[in-house]
């Protein structure tokens, strides 16, 4: 129908120009062209001839610049553009974390890895050793280098051999570390600097990366990051032949130029574990 | 009798609001249809009419869409909103005092029912 009328797209075009927002012009063209048939099919339902009704109908609109003019005061160019710029802003942070979670992936929640298959296993008792499963909810919570760490999951395990008569106890944590911004990455370092301490003033050194020795009987703390998801990263660690007598084992890092420590309490319902 | 165009000015807001209440409308159909009502007393011009609706869609007193006409071609069709019937609320208290007041100081004889 357009096509039609050139000189109704023509008065249109010449209204719209003084819209100083280019997104808005051509659904004025449209608008007012089609306004101008409206009125076209008005004459020539009055018996005009079409050339006749085309005449009438352009000279009925008027002066297509005053029109233009009263339609630019409301059609405003800052609003066209702040509707438009936020828009795009919009769009782009979209695309931003679609291209951020791609580069990192869209791991799962992270399934704790020993809580499942130990599950049946709480207390496990041969002719040779008794296995005491307990798992933990310690409330510890630190702050580090705009990271928050906590402890989801935390199992305790005593082992007493009955053939020597002797026990060693071992703590499996899951550590989570989580950060408010799609684009941080791995916390720095915490699988390998993070190291523990106990109430008896025993040390369990980080050896994730160092040759295992016979000498401090083998306390250390060691682990891999597992999981990650959007905004949190876990790591499933453990502490090796924890003191029998221990009430508390502290976890420790030393690293971002900041510090935390998250205290695991080994003691439940007032009975040491 | 021509109406004096100013006098138009402050009541077409209101006019076109009336239209929408009774339905939804494109453009020319309000321009006809006003016209007709008042036995072409008001001749509302395009200049006038598509500022004026652009203005209350973007208030929010009206919204758009596009759709087929009877005529078979797309119109975009204007809607009165609930924000638009508060609004005709208002213009229309405006207009029934700012009319009982000029009458009172012109001391014009308004017959009974009119």
């Amino acid at each position: 129908m357009l096509q039609q009328h050139p000189s109704f797209r023509r008065w249109a075009e010449q209204a719209a120009a003084h819209i100083r927002f280019p997104g808005d012009r051509p659904a004025v063209i449209r608008e007012l062209t089609e306004h101008m048939e409206d009125r076209c099919d008005a004459f020539l339902a009055e018996g005009l001839s079409k050339a006749e009704a085309e005449k009438a109908a352009l000279a009925a609109m008027g002066d297509a610049d005053e029109t233009g003019k009263a339609l630019a005061l409301i059609h405003r160019p800052f609003l066209g553009y702040l509707y438009k710029a936020a828009k795009i802003a919009l769009l782009a942070s979209a695309a931003m974390l679609l291209l951020v979670s791609c580069a990192r992936g869209f791991d799962m929640p992270y399934s704790y890895g020993f809580s499942e298959p130990y599950s049946d296993l709480a207390t496990e008792s041969t002719a040779t050793h008794v296995r005491e499963i307990t798992y933990l909810s310690p409330t510890a919570k630190a702050e580090c280098g705009g990271y928050t760490f906590t402890l989801p999951s935390v199992m305790h395990r005593r082992f007493y051999d009955l053939v020597d008569g002797t026990s060693h106890r071992s703590l499996y944590f899951v550590l989570e570390a989580f950060h408010p911004s799609p684009a941080a990455f791995w916390p720095e370092g915490v699988r390998e600097c993070i190291y523990a301490v106990d109430d008896l003033g025993n040390l369990y050194p980080n050896r994730c990366f160092s040759e295992r020795y016979a000498e401090d009987e083998g306390r250390e703390v060691c682990g891999n990051g597992t999981g990650r998801t959007l905004l949190r990263y876990r790591y499933e660690m453990w502490v090796s032949c924890v003191d029998p007598d221990a009430q508390w084992v502290e976890l420790r890092y030393e690293r971002l130029n900041c510090s935390f420590s998250l205290r695991i309490p080994l003691v439940k319902d007032g009975e040491l574990l | 009798m021509q109406i004096d165009k100013s006098l138009m000015a402050g009541s077409t807001t209101l006019l076109i609001l009336s239209l929408l209440r009774e339905g939804e409308k494109y453009g020319y159909e309000m321009i006809a249809e006003l016209a007709r009502r008042s036995d072409d007393t008001f001749q509302l011009k395009e200049g006038t009419l598509y500022p004026i609706l652009h203005g209350l869609e973007k208030e929010g007193a009206v919204k758009s869409c596009r759709r087929e006409a009877e005529n078979g071609r797309e119109r975009k069709y204007y809607r009165i909103t609930a924000a638009g019937l508060s609004l005709l609320e208002e213009k229309t208290q405006q207009w029934a005092l700012f009319t009982e007041k000029v009458n009172a100081v012109i001391g014009a004889a308004v017959p009974a029912g009119v």
